[in-house]
């Protein structure tokens, strides 16, 4: 799986890439308001303040590869994204979203070495906004 | 009852349910009490009131062996902001590893009709034995502790002649079905790999655990002080329904304890009094498991994850152990039929005082907690639980823990006078979930319970001893089931992330 923004094939069908796409207008459109709503003390307010950085940078999945759409998923189920497993997108919560969309394609939640390497590797722009990855 | 018997009591409590990893704290202020039927948490008409009273009791901090109302917050915020925060490793399992898990799984897991994981019934059945067992040998525990203190040389040998053998008897029977008709070979095996194989994809594991604990629909609103709580309830789920194993207190016994007694533990109660000691003291007694269907004891023991920052580390293992959260409420010992004998006049017969609860202990007032005593009741956000809203005792005197027993109605008010032994009244109306997601909850609350096996003989069949009338008691007296001791069992060293693993993210 290469870092090629917009030339992957079948990126409009593409259930993992429907998914991204559903859950980055969420995130972009609610995790503001979500962080006023949450008591200041509270850890969910530290975990998302963290990721807005992320949210608000991430482009339309058109202008990602499959790793990096694959990668930003991964912060819903493992990482920094992971405060919003409960939150419901369209009457799922974005972990069930992300599961079952990766599941569909027959992908694994987890990141392999090799995949965490390549991203490392890559040049892409997600690459600033994760750090640790 | 008199700071001596206290002692004793304590000390036999200790050396009969204790184990190396738990210690005991005993609900020294406010003596919980309920009519059995009100802590019945797996019928159709579970006492909601009850229920949320309950689950803020046992999922506190448990401070020490005096259990006091504190404002550590409870257990499920720990939870919950745990598997929010954390950071965990990476790993996959082989296709290998992943049938070899399934098959595991299978063994100890069906899905209910509502999705929800729980015990299979092999599992269930396991669980079911092993109480039996437990309880077998507390019962055998209580009666040797009682026969190696007496000073009386008959009861002693009568130990040694029928009463040990018939204990040791009774535990290997239940040992014997429990590797049969309770699959404990089969079933241990099952938990050994699953322990071991999903140690290696530890996020699946984890998710697994936040998939199981949603704090929007497991944390229900207490209806009275519409506070949040997550349902916790026990198993065996039907206790109350058998005999329970006698606990016995006499004078030679009590002065034996006495002496065997920790100074650390001496030291926390008012000698002050002038009381007569008693004669005799005995209850039946029964141990039962907390069940948290939302809460996955597994993960402190589990070394695949660490703090996300500098968070001060849960226990560092050590006993006494350091730590925001040492320890948690394991088990329950619930006590019934409690009942003592003064020392009689010269020439009368010892006067049998049948009591409604344990009384409440004794405790030096310098030990006693004086936390602030909050000034609003706090509304919950659905998502983020106020840390502590535990309402809270005052200052107490000694001439205030000497009252005697009496009836105080709900939670909320005798934590707020706290000289009164808490006891629900049986009148008191159930108030039931009205929401589905509490219907729901409670569902899963009692999938996750079990009840008494009941292919044993009667393991503890009432004592034939004579008995001296009774004084005057209230007619309830004896149906009255009482907190004796929290069962609390030490964190080991949490987190404590292993440095092989791949951390990276």
């Amino acid at each position: 799986m290469t870092i090629s923004p917009g030339r992957d094939l079948q990126k409009n069908s593409n259930p993992v890439r429907a998914t991204y796409e559903e859950l980055r207008a969420w995130y972009q459109a609610n995790a503001a308001q979500l962080l006023e709503q949450t008591p200041a003390k509270s850890p969910r307010t530290a975990a998302i303040s963290k990721s807005l950085p992320l949210i608000l940078a991430l482009p339309p999945e058109t202008e990602l590869s499959d790793l990096e759409v694959r990668v930003v998923l991964f912060q819903v189920t493992g990482g920094t994204l992971n405060w919003s497993y409960w939150d419901r997108v369209r009457g799922r919560t974005a972990f069930e979203r992300v599961a079952t969309a990766l599941e569909q394609a027959g992908l694994s939640k987890e990141l392999s070495p090799a995949e965490r390497r390549e991203f490392r590797e890559s040049e892409s722009k997600l690459k600033a906004l994760l750090p640790n990855l | 009852m008199d700071a001596a018997t206290q002692l004793a009591l304590m000390t036999k409590a200790k050396l009969v349910f204790e184990t190396e990893d738990t210690f005991l704290s005993f609900p020294v202020l406010t003596p919980f009490a309920y009519p059995p039927e009100q802590l019945n948490f797996s019928g159709p008409q579970t006492n909601f009131q009850v229920l949320a009273e309950f689950s803020r009791i046992v999922n506190q901090l448990p401070p020490g062996p005096l259990f006091q109302p504190n404002e550590e917050g409870y257990l499920w915020d720990m939870y919950d902001n745990l598997l929010l925060t954390a950071t965990v490793a990476n790993g996959s399992l082989t296709a290998e590893e992943a049938a070899h898990y399934q098959q595991a799984l299978d063994v100890l897991y069906v899905t209910s009709a509502e999705g929800y994981r729980e015990d299979s019934p092999r599992r269930r059945a396991y669980r079911q034995y092993f109480d039996a067992w437990l309880v077998a040998r507390e019962a055998a525990n209580a009666a040797r502790i009682t026969a190696e203190s007496t000073s009386d040389p008959a009861l002693k040998a009568q130990w040694v002649a029928a009463e040990e053998p018939a204990h040791r008897q009774k535990i290997a029977d239940i040992e014997v079905a429990w590797e049969t008709l309770g699959f404990r070979r089969e079933v241990e095996e099952a938990e050994r790999v699953e322990r071991q194989i999903s140690a290696r994809s530890p996020r699946t594991l984890w998710n697994r655990w936040r998939g199981e604990f949603d704090p929007t629909t497991d944390l229900l609103t207490d209806p009275q002080s519409n506070q949040p709580f997550a349902a916790t309830a026990f198993s065996p789920a039907d206790a109350f329904d058998a005999p329970w194993p006698t606990f016995s207190l006499d004078a030679s016994e009590l002065a034996e304890l006495g002496r065997q007694a920790p100074p650390a533990m001496s030291g926390l109660l008012d000698q002050s009094s002038d009381e007569a000691p008693l004669e005799r003291v005995t209850f039946e007694f029964r141990s039962v498991v907390l069940v948290r269907s939302w809460f996955r004891k597994q993960l402190f023991g589990e070394r695949f994850w660490r703090f996300g920052g500098e968070e001060q580390a849960l226990s560092d293992g050590e006993n006494p152990a350091q730590g925001r959260w040492p320890a948690y409420v394991t088990a329950v010992v619930f006590a019934r039929n409690i009942t003592q004998w003064r020392k009689p006049a010269a020439g009368a017969s010892p006067q049998r005082v049948p009591l409604r609860a344990l009384p409440q202990w004794r405790i030096r007032p310098e030990l006693l907690r004086v936390p602030p005593v909050p000034t609003n009741r706090i509304t919950p956000d659905p998502r983020v639980r106020p840390r502590g809203q535990m309402l809270v005792t005052r200052a107490i005197s000694p001439e205030l823990l000497a009252t005697e027993v009496r009836a105080a109605p709900t939670f909320a008010r005798a934590m707020a006078q706290p000289a009164a032994t808490r006891i629900v009244s049986a009148t008191a109306p159930a108030s039931t979930s009205t929401s589905t997601a509490s219907a729901a909850t409670l569902k899963r609350l009692r999938l996750s319970s079990f009840t008494q096996v009941n292919t044993l003989p009667n393991l503890f069949p009432a004592p034939a001893e004579p008995t001296p009338p009774a004084a005057p008691a209230e007619p309830e007296t004896s149906r009255n089931i009482t907190v004796l001791a929290f069962i609390c069992k030490r964190l080991p060293k949490s987190p404590d992330p292993d440095p092989s693993l791949d951390w990276s993210l």
